[in-house]
């Protein structure tokens, strides 16, 4: 028992950036446990670079999480593939699928 | 749009408008998730095709748009199960590219200014996340997008492509830390 909350302790005021990087982004897979979490608490009040990361984790997740709205992909499309290229596309599908279903 | 004729006569018929209306909005949204043009191509066509063959099975109680949607995310993942791979990626290497010797940060990072409902209808930014996310590595890369991308929990990630809890992790870990760095360096600083 005392061996273990010495690790602990240990654990929790030794923890560097590598290890808090990762408990960062475990954090968004399930709860750390209360030993993660002084350790995480600790480092975070002392490690500027880990409070941007901390930020950023939630900023790349936000912004990834908003490409399920289809509409974003009506605003950009037209701006990533010409018109040319568009017919050139639309023209590639039509025509594979029109051989796949005749060939059914 | 009447669902009720079976033969491939009135799906010829819907090939070009739907084609017309969608094959664009769909390539960019696959494209974003395969990374590669002639993946992205296949898989709207599969999934064109997928909606033609079933188009009986179209309620109508969504949009046509919501539909294929559905039908292509199933695509998709279909695309990455198929390609999954079982492959350790925790062989400690790859720390040192991120951390010194002191376990401290390489990378010297900035604050990220960013209203993400602004960033998101930014085509500038667009090519900066789609060059970035093609630099993640196969295995990296479909959990990343699982995860991030389509919103799915570890447990079914995990299930769908065969791996343990610790092996995606990690793989979410690490696909983190790069894609971080990248936008940093091509688009935040």
């Amino acid at each position: 028992m005392v061996r273990k909350t010495l690790k602990n302790i240990v654990f929790i005021l030794t923890l560097r950036c590598d290890h808090a990087s990762r408990l960062l982004s475990y954090s968004q897979e399930a709860p750390l446990n209360r030993a993660e979490r002084w350790a995480l608490y600790f480092h975070l009040l002392i490690c500027r670079m880990c409070r941007k990361y901390k930020k950023q984790l939630k900023l790349m997740r936000d912004i990834l999480g908003r490409l399920t709205e289809s509409r974003l992909y009506d605003i950009v499309a037209p701006s990533l593939m010409t018109e040319e290229q568009a017919q050139a596309l639309q023209g590639r599908i039509s025509k594979k699928i029109r051989e796949n279903l005749d060939s059914m | 749009m009447s669902g009720e004729n079976k033969s491939t006569g009135s799906a010829h018929q819907n090939i070009d408008r739907l084609v017309h209306q969608h094959a664009e909005t769909l390539y960019f949204y696959a494209l974003m998730r395969v990374g590669k043009q002639d993946l992205a191509e296949d898989i709207v066509q599969d999934t064109l095709l997928a909606a033609l063959q079933s188009w009986q099975s179209f309620a109508g109680d969504s949009s046509e748009r919501t539909w294929l949607i559905g039908i292509l995310r199933h695509k998709i993942l279909d695309f990455f199960r198929q390609h999954r791979s079982q492959e350790s990626v925790d062989d400690q290497s790859w720390k040192k590219e991120y951390f010194d010797k002191t376990k401290h940060w390489k990378d010297k990072t900035v604050n990220w200014k960013a209203d993400p409902e602004v960033l998101v209808e930014n085509v500038e930014f667009w090519k900066i996340l789609q060059d970035c996310l093609k630099e993640l590595s196969k295995v990296m890369a479909q959990a990343f997008v699982m995860r991030e991308m389509e919103g799915i929990s570890s447990e079914e990630i995990c299930k769908h492509l065969e791996i343990s809890q610790t092996n995606l992790w990690v793989r979410l870990h690490r696909a983190r830390l790069q894609l971080r760095r990248c936008l940093e360096l091509n688009w935040f600083i």
